[in-house]
């Protein structure tokens, strides 16, 4: 059982999130939220839609800055001690230490293996032999390897949706990122495509600091070492897994977990 | 189930995000200089653009004070007062024009036949002498020697041509408006015809004299058309005297006024050339050269007096005329001979009352009229915004009115408009929405072909094929009915409305195709869902969705046709008036100038700084302000209805 499996490095807060306010223009969207994710854990992030969670995850990676009115309003966000809003901060690295997969499978239309390699690309990486080592790396580190080692040079788009979703993460991972972030990996997926990726986080474990966005609460019990519920802007509970859905603290939790929640 | 690599030793993620001593390029940072470079880019043409807008402005702005100016002169020199005459009275030759061909158009039935008889036989006799010209020649020519051949030297001669006049006359074709009996005497006397004889043979002038009865006899029982045809011909004979002498005396004043000032803007541009010269000698002889060009304005007042001596002497020709055309109104015969002359008269029994009447509203206006009344700036823009004549080298006035080619302008605008407009979007619906992808490969080149072809080789196609194509079928006679047809000229709006068009189709194609593709997919399966028909999807769903696209594709369609030269240069007929709306819908095929080829035509024959030239970036301007309303509106529509992002 994943849950209960002990963290590498349980103590170390690798992420710290720290009474953090954000706004889009005028409008907060997270108030206040102190939030310590440990090293090589899996957290999930669960709670209705528009509760925050998924900007708390764009804001781990500076990519809501993108957006013009977004900000942060109060509080910071620590990663590794590094005040990641601080200007000392080289976004561009922070980036490329911080893989994100999205809710929508987006390869480029590209090949397999370009798509594969487009993050050591961008980083400057020309050496051939280097390039199609990370290729296959990553390509096995994400289950791909097999199902594609025949057709690395053919359309990335002509594989199935479970399979573009895994070359994202292998693009992701091709980086060698400390923090994997994913928002809702699994929700443009059928069951037994979801279940691989289940299963290849599941591997992933201990490589990478996880952080998942999902609305599923099967998901999040089976995968998750750690849960936090947000519940309108605001943290609501953060606790081991088991302890969220089997023995939440709070009313509120209660109600969410076992979809009673109006 | 996948061997995993053991991670690889890395430096702590802190040391990885924090920003190391950055690389620069001389000082800068290399991906602002990338930036920079395409902001420089983007910005060239918007620097373009502010360019041509000061360059055009620059050129245009002296145009008001230059064509003040010329309206100055032209109130002082008195020829604005003439003109209050000239003016009116420049209708009344349309209008004996018109009478003239009533008359003739009522003649002709009775005086046909015997008018036809006498040209056939005189065009018989030309033939015999034309086939006959060897024989005659030689004979002509010795008979005109001085001192004249003997009788022997000429007698072969005469033979030769008797003998090739009587081959030619039994050769001839008689036609059959003659009888065989006349036939056989017209064969008979042209076997005569001799160069020596002048005289014409005896049945030629039995059809003349025929003829000259007939006509008196037409001409009589149209007795009081003719009469009132003459007369209106006859009636501003003195009123047009008075004001030639006048018109004479005030063009004299305003050409001395012309030079004056011609001479004085050199003898400026000598004095400040002698004011720069360094050297002494070179300084004193360009102020001598300047001198020597010194001229006086001509004195207005002085000059005018004996034109507005006269003034009470105009009058009376006027209100004298002017009453002549009311009667001669009175006194037209109700009917012509023809259902058409009947029609030219009801035409000219309506418009004499006008015509008098302008001239009489014109006396009031020569007696206060004033030349030393100034001409405000409101008065020269309006002339220039309102102006309903563009008249250019004339040796009386130069005229600047923008209106006839504004109007000629949007008048082909919105013919190739109401052409492309469904065109493009039928062909933009049934490629986006019913074509199979083997039609849609051949359909969409095709269009955006149309565009690659060069606008002048579309205006060979309009001279040639598009003109003679709408003149032929407007001359179809179970087509007369529609508007304007018989049509009159072969270049005209309709003619350049339609290349247009032509020209509009790929751009207008192209952008509504886009809009139409835009529409999410989610809609149409929303509305296939629904039961609905594939036709009703796209007739409810997809167009209405698409609507401000394509709003948008036809006003970028107009921007580009009223923009475009070359066609309307060479199609749209370049006669610079107003086209008479009175005819209703068949104006469109009236010829017509536009704003673009007037410029076209214009700019490259005047002299630069002239108010002419002038005017004519004063027309650019009003071009560029029109273009850039009508891209303004497009974006516009386009804003105001976007489609919610996908």
């Amino acid at each position: 059982m994943p849950a209960t499996s002990p963290s590498p490095t349980p103590d170390a807060s690798f992420i710290q999130v720290e009474k953090f306010n954000y706004a889009y223009g005028d409008h907060q969207v997270i108030f206040d939220v102190d939030l310590d994710l440990h090293r090589q854990d899996i957290t999930a992030l669960i709670g209705p839609s528009g509760c925050g969670k998924s900007t708390l995850l764009r804001a781990i990676n500076r990519i809501n800055d993108l957006v013009d009115i977004a900000r942060v309003v109060s509080g910071h966000i620590r990663i590794d001690g590094v005040d990641i809003y601080s200007p000392e901060v080289d976004v561009i690295s922070l980036r490329r230490n911080i893989g994100m997969v999205f809710q929508k499978y987006n390869p480029f239309p590209r090949s397999i293996f370009e798509n594969a390699v487009y993050g050591l690309r961008v980083a400057g990486v020309k050496d051939k032999q280097e390039l199609e080592e990370a290729a296959e790396r990553s390509l096995k580190l994400s289950a791909l390897w097999d199902e594609v080692k025949d057709r690395l040079h053919e359309p990335a788009t002509g594989l199935s949706g479970g399979q573009q979703q895994r070359l994202c993460i292998a693009r992701a991972v091709a980086l060698q990122p400390r923090i994997l972030l994913m928002d809702e990996p699994c929700a443009a997926l059928d069951p037994i495509a979801t279940a691989r990726i289940e299963d290849l986080i599941a591997q992933l474990r201990g490589q990478f600091t996880f952080v998942i966005v999902t609305h599923n609460m099967e998901q999040a019990k089976r995968i998750a070492d750690k849960t936090a519920f947000f519940y309108k802007g605001k943290l609501v509970e953060y606790d081991d897994t088991m302890e969220i859905f089997g023995n939440p603290k709070l009313k509120l939790t209660e109600q969410y977990v076992t979809g009673r929640l109006v | 189930m996948v061997d995993t690599p053991a991670p690889i030793e890395r430096p702590p993620l802190r040391d990885l995000i924090l920003r190391k001593g950055k690389r620069t390029i001389v000082g800068a940072d290399p991906q602002g200089l990338i930036r920079g470079f395409f902001a420089a880019n983007s910005s060239v043409t918007i620097i373009v653009l502010a360019l041509i807008m000061i360059f055009l402005l620059k050129e245009g702005a002296g145009f008001l004070g230059t064509y003040k100016h010329e309206l100055e002169i032209y109130r002082r020199a008195g020829l604005e007062f003439c003109d209050i005459v000239d003016r009116p009275l420049s209708e009344q030759q349309e209008l004996s024009s018109k009478l003239r061909r009533a008359v003739t158009t009522s003649v002709d039935p009775i005086i046909q036949g015997v008018r036809a008889r006498r040209d056939a036989a005189f065009l018989l006799k030309r033939e015999v002498e034309e086939q006959t010209k060897l024989a005659r020649e030689p004979l002509a020519a010795a008979l005109e020697k001085e001192p004249a051949p003997a009788a022997t030297e000429l007698d072969p001669l005469r033979q030769q041509v008797a003998a090739a006049t009587q081959q030619a006359a039994a050769k001839m074709n008689v036609p059959d408006v003659f009888t065989a009996d006349e036939a056989k005497r017209l064969r008979d006397e042209f076997a005569k015809l001799t160069p020596e004889v002048s005289d014409l043979p005896p049945m030629l002038m039995e059809l003349s004299a025929a003829f000259t009865v007939k006509d008196k006899e037409a001409k009589q029982k149209f007795g009081p058309l003719v009469d009132a045809s003459d007369e209106l011909e006859e009636a501003p004979e003195e009123l047009r005297g008075v004001l030639d002498e006048l018109k004479e005396e005030v063009l004299a004043t305003k050409e001395a006024a012309t030079t004056h000032f011609t001479l004085e803007e050199g003898r400026q541009k000598l004095l400040k050339a002698a004011s720069k010269a360094k050297d002494p000698q070179e300084k004193e002889d360009l102020i001598k050269e300047a001198d020597a060009s010194k001229t006086d304005e001509p004195n207005y007042e002085e000059s005018i007096k004996p034109v507005l001596e006269r003034r009470e002497e105009l009058i009376g020709k006027v209100v004298a005329y002017a009453a002549a055309a009311d009667a001669a109104a009175v006194n037209l015969p109700k009917e012509g001979g023809t259902a058409e002359a009947t029609q030219l008269l009801t035409e000219v029994r309506a418009a004499l009352p006008l015509h008098a009447k302008a001239l009489r509203d014109g006396v009031e206006s020569l007696r206060t009229w004033k030349q030393d009344k100034p001409v405000s700036i409101f008065t020269v823009i309006g002339a220039f915004f309102f102006g309903t004549s563009w008249l250019t080298n004339s040796s009386w006035q130069d005229f600047f009115g923008f209106v006839p080619l504004l109007v000629g302008s949007v008048v082909i605008a919105l013919i190739a408009i109401v052409i492309a407009t469904p065109l493009s979007v039928a062909a933009a619906i049934y490629t986006n929405q019913f074509a199979s992808d083997r039609e849609k490969e051949i359909i969409k080149p095709v269009i955006e072909f149309i565009q690659a072809i060069p606008s002048v080789v579309l205006g060979f196609i309009g001279i040639s094929l598009v003109g003679d194509l709408i003149k032929e079928i407007s001359e179809v006679p179970w087509l007369g009915w529609l508007p304007g047809f018989p049509i009159q000229e072969r270049l005209n709006m309709f003619n350049a409305g339609c290349l247009l068009a032509l020209m509009a189709v790929p751009t207008m194609f192209s952008l509504a195709e886009d809009a139409l593709n835009n529409v999410p997919q989610a809609y149409i399966d929303a509305s296939d869902a629904l039961g609905a028909t594939k036709l009703q999807t796209v007739f409810r769903v997809i167009v209405p969705a698409g609507l401000s696209g394509i709003a948008a594709a036809i006003l970028l369609g107009l921007g580009r046709v009223i923009g475009e030269t070359m066609v309307v240069l060479l199609v749209a007929g370049n006669r610079i008036a107003i086209p008479d709306f009175s005819g209703g819908p068949g104006v469109i095929f009236q010829p017509a100038h536009t704003l673009t080829g007037i410029i076209a035509q214009e700019l490259g024959e005047v002299s630069r700084g002239s108010a002419h030239w002038q005017a004519l970036f004063m027309v650019g301007i009003v071009l560029f302000v029109i273009s850039l309303a009508v891209n303004g509106c497009a974006r516009a529509v386009v804003r105001r209805f976007e489609l919610p992002k996908a």
